[in-house]
């Protein structure tokens, strides 16, 4: 109830992260940012946010740069293929076959020799079946919560298969789909984009690449005019800001010397300039 | 009201634009369109064309694991253009044909003696067709040589098409003809494009013929000694002049050409043995560096000096012998030379005076002697090819047999 | 409302947008038509004339502060004046951006879209643009700079993809079609450099004023290198004595890559990345015609005006009968058109200002 008079969702973004997590909380107001907590909520609200942080765990920092930085390019690529990879695979299939090679093509093809339903009935049938498990599996209680996770796999993967209600290669995409989400850390983020893939499975449909590509130049529009309190959303790639750590990979932390110059903060400098002194000072 | 207004405006249109694309999503669903994997062009009796085209049944892999070799289905059409045989195969099918998967164009010599350019213009304003589509003239018929095009190693036909040219770089003896680089060279003044020569094998031959030659380097498709349980073959090149078929070259040719043209990744040449009489040698020789071109015009007719580099392997090893002895294989080495020399000048002196087409591409190397375009139009270099001399150089370096040095 | 701020960068990807958008049509093709195998030399010889020229504006632009040319056009010749420029320029704008978009939906149409009339094609990409609009002024730019280097990324890709199949004796003859063609008739090719009708209007947006003469060389030797680029994939590849057209040159050269057997046929994906980079093109050519107009007019919502603007691009893309007539427009009417009011027109304005203000001086 506290949180909900701050909060206000602009196609589905909202302009505030909330978290239960302390050390994510202070780890956001060490770079500056501000936190709201409020008495009787468990939850702490961070405020300006932008698109980079809903990508961002807060156990990054406590790795090794190198392995957070790859932990980073898979939450990217599983943001990329939750929002596109069913509405490719039906553009593909609808439009584009001369991408596929052919023996993938033939293979396809033999496995949806019995199936009734064209492509995006099938793919739609699916992905719904798929949330109603992911929402079924919220509310079971935990003595029955294992079997829904052998039911649902069995009842969509093996017997839906064998029933030749649905072709295998479609399983496998929305399987692909819905892992990749499961990778993005914020749960509301994520929840916008499985939310807005049915549109590009439409799309796709209708126009191909034709069509997802206008649906995608839509998007990044709507995203680039979203601000978090005065903050736009897709800081520093779009307006470019060229200053130290703004960006969406780690630096190693003998590097990380400033704070985030879109925040604003009161002291841009976190760290000296060489801030491990101690490593030469034996010599 | 305003908002209603605007939601119902915004789902009018949704509707309108799905019902607008609907033709073109409902025509081009995976499930509407039948593949084809090959295309054939013959003469018909009549003054059309018989037009073959190939496609593949693909059942599912069984559970078991074991995926059956998959048939494929050729069906004929009489009529006299590309468009109208597919029109009427479309009829016939039900499903509606897409070009866009088709590997392999084949075409009668009958075909291609008449020209072929309408066939070829047609298929590349296709937007289905893939420029990586092989083209190959056999020797029989289209239809007979697509009918025997049978995958004995693959489950599909079209996982061989895809290879067969593929065994140019380890061969020589066929080389990788696609219709777009057919087209490019159709289109272009300073050479001339050539396809894949093919046939039928001995066992699958329906007319003997006179197979006199002992090297197994100096066979053409048809004329092979192979073989085996697919009946067609490839072997050897086509060469045109424009669009008119002109000729034929050999294995050994085919090979020639692609050193010219830089293709040729490694070979086999059979070379007499310098130590026995009657006694022959394989070496596996393999280019060091690329050929190099030079280009003079001499009393207006092209000097045109070729360099080849080689190292070989010696593979055919016999008893009581010392493969690394030095001199030995200097002798060997200038016996590959002289028999390499020998054999491109005769290539090229044939593409000259016998076939008077520049397939080389040695025109492109020309050009760098004129200053502008109209000087090399009017130096007319097809005509002048025919009065071309060659200067062919091989330094070729045989090293060592290959695990066994010594018997 | 404030007026937002443009970054260098952004800037210069604005002008960008026009050359990738007119390149995966038929430019990189009509200029190899007209100089042949001096192709090359002659966009190096051009990409100096024009770099010259963006520094010559430049310097025209400096003694106006954070002018644009309608303000100047106001300062020399009145009101009137002002409005026959501003017209003059929305008319320029409107035009070329609904050609390029009928010309492109031809093509989209002919390759993937038989079955479907060529104006719903238009009404998406418009839609899109109108929405993109709406949304801000600044929404397009940074929506320019997230997809235009994926799109210069997509052309390089193209070359480093194709070049075992390049030929560069393909080069020669080094004059081409002779010295006058190349470097006289040729000059003429100067049209590509369309993309510097931006720097007209950019000034009093820029964050950074000072960077205006960075903006335009980076512009024109940014442009000038993207053509070399574009001419050679299609002059190394395909026969340069070539005497057919293809509709999209880019396209064709694109069906050419292959890796192995199992990646081959990617030019779908490489539309994608063109209609994107279309799109905001459009979007970018339709908010500057707004804005040239909400400065005649001196409008203060331009909301309501972006739904006229974009019905009058689907009015004028529909008017050409068939692909026949608005090949036509775009290969020789455009090129010319370009040159008389970018080069000619724009620069006399320029030029005849500062004289004024000298004498007044």
């Amino acid at each position: 109830m506290n949180n909900l008079f701050l909060k206000k969702m602009n196609f589905g973004i909202p302009e505030t992260m909330s978290t239960e997590r302390p050390d994510k909380a202070c780890e956001f107001l060490m770079e500056g940012r501000v936190i709201i907590i409020v008495n009787g909520s468990p939850y702490a609200i961070i405020l300006p946010i932008t698109l980079i942080d809903y990508m961002t765990s807060p156990e990054d920092k406590n790795l090794k740069t190198n392995f957070a930085n790859f932990l980073r390019m898979l939450r990217f690529i599983g943001a990329f293929l939750t929002l596109l990879l069913p509405g490719l695979y039906v553009a593909i299939t609808s439009f584009h076959e001369e991408i596929l090679p052919t023996e993938l093509l033939f293979s396809i093809l033999a496995s949806r020799e019995n199936v009734p339903f064209p492509v995006i009935f099938e793919i739609l049938i699916m992905e719904i079946s798929f949330e109603l498990i992911r929402e079924a599996g919220l509310r079971v209680p935990s003595p029955v919560g294992p079997t829904i996770g052998i039911v649902g796999a069995l009842v969509l993967g093996q017997a839906a298969v064998s029933a030749d209600i649905v072709s295998p290669i479609l399983i496998i995409i929305v399987a692909i789909t819905g892992i990749a989400s499961f990778t993005i850390p914020d749960f509301i983020f994520g929840f916008h984009l499985r939310y807005f893939r049915f549109a590009f499975i439409l799309l796709g449909y209708m126009a191909g690449f034709l069509g997802i590509g206008i649906g995608l130049f839509v998007y990044l529009s709507v995203l680039c005019s979203l601000n978090s309190f005065g903050v736009p959303l897709t800081v520093p790639i779009a307006p470019k800001i060229k200053t130290e750590e703004n960006g969406y990979f780690l630096s190693p932390i003998w590097k990380r010397e400033h704070r985030a110059s879109y925040i604003s903060s009161k002291k841009p400098n976190s760290q000296e300039n060489i801030s491990m002194k101690w490593k030469n000072s034996y010599k | 009201m305003k908002y209603t207004f605007k939601r119902i405006f915004v789902l009018t249109i949704i509707v309108l634009l799905l019902v607008a694309f609907s033709g073109s999503y409902k025509s081009l669903s995976i499930d509407k369109l039948a593949y084809v994997v090959a295309i054939g062009i013959d003469k018909s009796s009549s003054q059309g064309y018989n037009f073959s085209f190939q496609f593949t049944n693909v059942t599912s892999n069984s559970e078991s694991g074991t995926a059956e070799k998959s048939p494929s289905i050729v069906n004929n059409v009489e009529a006299n253009s590309i468009g109208s045989a597919i029109n009427l195969m479309n009829s016939y099918i039900g499903k509606r044909i897409n070009l866009s998967h088709c590997k392999v164009i084949v075409i009668s010599e009958e075909v291609a003696s008449e020209g072929i350019s309408k066939h070829i213009y047609t298929l590349m304003n296709d937007t289905q067709i893939r420029p990586s589509a092989n083209i190959v003239v056999s020797k029989c018929t289209a239809k007979y040589y697509i009918q025997n095009s049978k995958p004995i190693l693959e489950n599909l036909i079209t996982k061989y098409y895809d290879i067969f040219d593929y065994s140019s770089n380890f061969t020589g003896y066929s080389s990788d003809a696609t219709i777009g680089d057919f087209l490019n060279k159709l289109e272009c003044d300073t050479c001339n494009p050539v396809a894949i020569l093919g046939g039928m094998n001995t066992e699958n031959i329906f007319y003997p013929t006179d197979i006199t030659e002992n090297q197994s380097s100096s066979v053409k498709a048809n004329e092979s000694t192979i073989s085996g349980k697919r009946g067609s073959e490839n072997i050897g090149l086509a060469v045109f002049r424009d669009d008119k078929l002109v000729g034929e070259l050999n294995a050994f040719e085919c090979l020639s050409y692609l050193n010219m043209t830089n293709k040729a990744k490694g070979f086999f040449i059979t070379i007499p043995d310098p130590e026995s009489e009657n006694s022959y040698l394989d070496i596996y020789m393999s280019p060091t560096n690329p050929t190099k071109i030079s280009i003079k015009i001499t009393n207006g007719s092209p000097y045109i000096k070729v360099n080849c580099y080689f190292s070989g392997r010696i593979y055919s090893v016999d008893s009581n012998r010392q493969y690394l002895d030095k001199n030995k294989l200097e002798a060997i080495s200038d016996i590959c030379d002289s028999y390499l020399e020998s054999a491109f000048s005769d290539y090229l002196y044939k593409t000259s005076k016998e076939f008077k087409v520049d397939i080389n591409e040695f025109g492109k190397y020309a050009l760098s002697l004129f200053l502008t375009t109209n000087d090399f139009n009017n130096y007319n270099w097809n005509e002048n090819y025919k009065n071309a001399f060659f200067d062919v150089k091989i330094d070729s370096m045989v090293e060592s047999s290959i695990l066994l040095t010594e018997t | 409302m404030s007026r937002s701020k443009i970054g260098t960068t952004e800037a210069v990807l604005i002008i960008l947008t026009v050359i990738i958008s007119h390149s995966i049509l038929s430019l990189p093709r009509d200029l190899i038509v007209r100089t042949k195998s001096a192709t090359i030399l002659n966009i190096i010889f051009i990409t100096i004339i024009c770099t010259l020229l963006a520094l010559l504006i430049a310097k025209l632009f400096k003694k106006f502060g954070n002018a644009d040319i309608l303000d100047i056009s106001e300062y020399l010749g009145g009101k009137l004046f002002k409005q026959i420029v501003g017209a003059i320029f929305i008319f320029y704008y409107m035009v070329s951006s609904a050609i390029l978009l009928r010309n492109f939906c031809e093509a989209l149409g002919l390759v993937y879209f038989q079955m479907t009339p060529i104006i719903f094609l238009i009404l998406l990409f418009v839609i899109g643009s109108c929405i993109s609009n709406r949304l801000g002024f600044n929404v397009s730019l940074k929506v320019n700079l997230l997809i235009l280097p994926i799109a210069l990324v997509s052309i390089v890709f193209i070359f480093i993809a194709n070049f075992k199949s390049f030929d560069i004796q393909k080069i020669f003859p080094i004059l081409g079609g002779g010295f006058k063609d190349t470097f006289v008739t040729g000059l003429l090719n100067i049209s590509a450099f369309e993309g510097l009708k931006y720097l007209y209007f950019i000034p009093p947006y820029l964050k950074e004023p000072e960077k205006y003469k960075k903006i335009s060389v980076l512009s024109a030797i940014l442009t000038g290198t993207y053509l070399i680029l574009c001419v050679s994939i299609i002059l190394f590849i395909f026969p340069s004595f070539f005497t057919t057209n293809e509709i999209m040159p880019l396209y064709s050269a694109a069906r050419y890559i292959s890796f192995g057997n199992f990646l081959q046929r990617l030019e779908s994906i490489f539309m994608m990345v063109w209609i994107l980079s279309f799109i905001s093109y459009l979007t970018i050519a339709t908010k500057f015609a707004i804005s040239i107009f909400q400065k005649m007019t001196n409008i203060k919502n331009t909301k309501e005006i972006i739904n006229v603007f974009g019905l009058l691009t689907i009015a004028i893309s529909m008017f050409p009968k068939n692909l026949a007539v608005s090949t036509f427009w775009e290969t020789k009417i455009y090129s010319y058109f370009s040159i008389a009011i970018i080069f000619v027109f724009g620069i006399s304005i320029l030029i005849l200002a500062n004289i004024k203000k000298r004498k007044n001086l």
